[in-house]
């Protein structure tokens, strides 16, 4: 008997194997993000990602990805997963529509991805905050990486830029611009080797943040708002053979003060719309004053938006009280503006849905169309009623969606309204829509979460009833059991 | 009830009472089985889950009886800081058991099983996804057991108080494929969860009455 009892008691202490760490954690999860009509979380505790499909009545299935996630990006036919250890890290391009799947061997650990969403160009660079676990310990910000999606290339380059981190990346058609703390580097796509750093300082030695920056829609200048002036600095790029070479303008409009928001718009040519605390200004590019056109005004606006038909719509900042009420439609080659007051103070920006804009409002929504009058420029405003608080709102061509949360209540619902019509419809959803997405033919609500998992409803764009819905939590436990142990 | 059960089984260890193999029995089984899949850490701190083993035995010989029984294991845990979550499994079991050895009150025996399963899981994040999973499985223990006739002084007894210990392997696959929320008026494709293998070393001591 005595080895019958030997063999349980060593059977029994074998079995009694602790919890890994791994149920402990927190999990990090990534997404909602869309690609190639799906939306995917992908879970770096765990290492899955799981994709959600519209229409699919197939359940949530988890696949493996490569384990040590740093960075993950959605691009117009699937991710990008900058993943693997320390030691060997990879570059993981999903192709979501054919499961496609292929991994670039990389020289560092990047922490962060950033993808021009309709081509096959990628950007890796480090993150500004100190390594976390599963970083490289020793990082240059100065370093990026340019991914050629398509032929699986990687060029990595030095930017001398004396910046502590890559804040922003814009993309453009033939260069891409990374902003800096106190410095602008473009790089060309097709030639990565062709780059240059251009520091932000002025003659006084100043240091000049980038906070917003376009380039215009020809892609010959790259327009930068900073902090430290009111003047909107434009770099023009020029072709100097085997490198780039770039020819600074600082352009203002007279009179103007508090630069807010600059903006492009195709049938402005290379010029850039600027919103000051005081007017509005359409500035050449290239720093002919004389095509200045800039007009005043009486409100406190804070975003422009080109409505194309050389319309823009200007709006205050959403969520500042009494002064968020007021709105304004421009028309900057005519010097035609006209100014008017919500009802309400705007509650989040502002949606455009096939020229109206929708100004989400408490329990109202106001529809803003801009027409020209012989006489004059025209801002129609009518205000319709909102059954609840807007807390996100989405467009597209044709109507607007917003996501409404009622007081003391942790239910909401889902509004659609028609941009020609101004009708609507809607469906109630237990929980709140935090905030909205598009994907393929529908629409999809997020909903909080105490633990992000992934948690949503999701609704043909054209049929937003509940029998229509399809309702998703938890996602990204998909695959939980089948994970591999680390 | 163990007072009397004491001298009862000192008295048949001495008298060599030889009770039928096989009867017909009820019993109640209780122990663990040592879920080792480290999945099931999602539900369970720890790998031992309580088991409860409850049916009848009908006896085909003095050496076979089938078997008919009920179980249940199950764990909860708290994952992820703040998702609470559940495991449960019923068994549908059929048996057969075999004689082996026996010598007066001491019988050793083998046992094989099928299950047929249900298994409930249950992942709440504050809305509870939850899913059910069925399946066949097989399990198989070594018993050994002690029998003691009931009615004082009846040697002849028909009817016995059975003890008996069990160790074996579970082998009882799983696999979680639509997890899902709420009461089902939203269309929901749901989540799969993927497969727990439940297989796992199983301890077992039951108590039963036979005749």
């Amino acid at each position: 008997m005595r080895w019958v009892t030997t063999l349980l008691l060593a059977g029994l202490l074998a079995a009694c194997g602790d919890r890994a760490d791994f149920w402990d954690e927190l999990p990090r999860v990534d997404g909602p993000l869309v690609a190639a009509d799906r939306i995917a979380f992908v879970n770096r505790t765990a290492a899955t990602l799981a994709l959600v499909e519209p229409g699919s009545d197939e359940p949530v299935t988890g696949v493996p990805v490569q384990r040590g996630v740093r960075a993950v990006a959605a691009w117009s036919q699937g991710l990008l997963l900058s993943t693997g250890p320390v030691q060997a890290p990879v570059l993981e391009i999903r192709r979501l529509a054919d499961e496609g799947r292929r991994v670039l061997e990389l020289d560092e650990a990047w922490d962060r991805v950033e993808v021009d969403p309709d081509a096959d160009l990628a950007v890796l660079l480090y993150d500004g905050q100190p390594a976390s676990a599963g970083g490289t310990a020793v990082r240059n910000p100065n370093r990026v990486a340019l991914v050629d999606l398509a032929a699986g290339t990687v060029r990595a380059l030095t930017l001398q830029t004396e910046s502590l981190a890559a804040r922003q990346v814009v993309f453009g058609p033939d260069q891409v611009a990374i902003l800096f703390d106190n410095a602008v580097a473009l790089v060309d796509r097709a030639a990565p080797t062709r780059h240059l750093t251009v520091p932000l300082k002025l003659r006084d030695g100043t240091s000049l943040r980038p906070q917003q920056a376009t380039f215009s829609p020809g892609g010959g200048f790259l327009f930068v708002r900073t902090t430290g002036t009111d003047d909107v600095v434009a770099l023009e790029v020029l072709d100097a053979g085997e490198r780039l070479d770039v020819a600074i303008n600082f352009l203002f409009a007279q009179q103007m003060a508090g630069l807010r928001d600059v903006a492009v718009a195709e049938e402005f040519g290379e010029a850039v719309l600027a919103l000051y605390g005081n007017g509005a200004a359409l500035l050449d590019a290239a720093g002919d004053v004389t095509a200045t056109r800039s007009v005043s005004l009486e409100l406190s606006l804070g975003r422009l938006v080109p409505l194309g038909d050389g319309l823009v719509f200007v709006h205050a900042e959403p969520g500042t009280g009494d002064s968020s009420r007021g709105v304004a439609a421009w028309a900057p080659l005519e010097g035609r503006v006209t100014t008017d007051r919500l009802e309400l103070p705007l509650r989040i920006a502002p949606v455009v849905a096939g020229g109206t804009i929708f100004l989400p409002q408490n329990q109202a929504v106001t529809a803003a169309r801009l027409q020209r009058d012989p006489a004059r420029l025209r801002l129609d405003l009518q205000v319709l009623q909102l059954g609840g608080f807007p807390v996100s709102a989405i467009a597209d061509e044709e109507r607007a969606w917003i996501g409404l949360a009622f007081q003391e209540d942790e239910g909401g619902s889902l509004v659609a309204i028609d941009a020609g019509s101004l009708t609507g419809g809607g469906l109630s959803l237990d929980a709140r829509p935090v905030a909205l997405g598009l994907v393929g033919d529908s629409v999809f609500a997020v909903h909080p979460e105490e633990v992000h998992l992934g948690d949503l409803t999701l609704v043909p764009r054209d049929d937003v009833r509940a029998d229509a819905a399809t309702r998703y939590a938890g996602i990204a436990a998909a695959g939980l059991l089948d994970r591999e142990a680390p | 009830m163990f007072a009397r059960i004491v001298p009862l089984a000192a008295a048949c260890i001495v008298l060599g009472v030889a009770t039928p193999a096989s009867a017909h029995e009820l019993f109640l089984r209780v122990g663990s089985v040592w879920i080792t899949d480290p999945s099931y850490d999602l539900f369970a701190e720890q790998d031992a889950s309580p088991l409860v083993l409850i049916g009848g035995g009908l006896g085909l010989d003095e050496a076979v009886a089938v078997e008919l029984a009920w179980g249940f294991t199950g764990g909860t845990s708290t994952v992820f800081q703040a998702v609470d979550t559940s495991f449960s499994m019923h068994q549908f079991q059929g048996a057969v058991r075999w004689d082996l050895l026996g010598q007066g009150s001491f019988r050793t025996a083998l046992r094989g099983a099928a299950n047929f399963l249900v298994g409930l899981a249950s992942i709440d994040q504050g809305v509870p996804l939850k899913s059910t999973a069925l399946g066949l499985g097989l399990d198989g223990t070594v018993l050994a057991e002690f029998h003691v006739p009931i009615g004082r002084g009846n040697r002849d007894s028909s009817w016995a108080f059975s003890m008996e210990t069990g160790w074996g392997w579970n082998a009882l696959p799983l696999s979680f494929e639509r997890a899902r929320i709420g009461d089902g008026t939203i269309d929901q494709p749901g989540i799969e969860l993927g497969e727990l293998d439940v297989s796992g070393p199983i301890l077992r001591f039951g108590m039963g009455v036979r005749f």
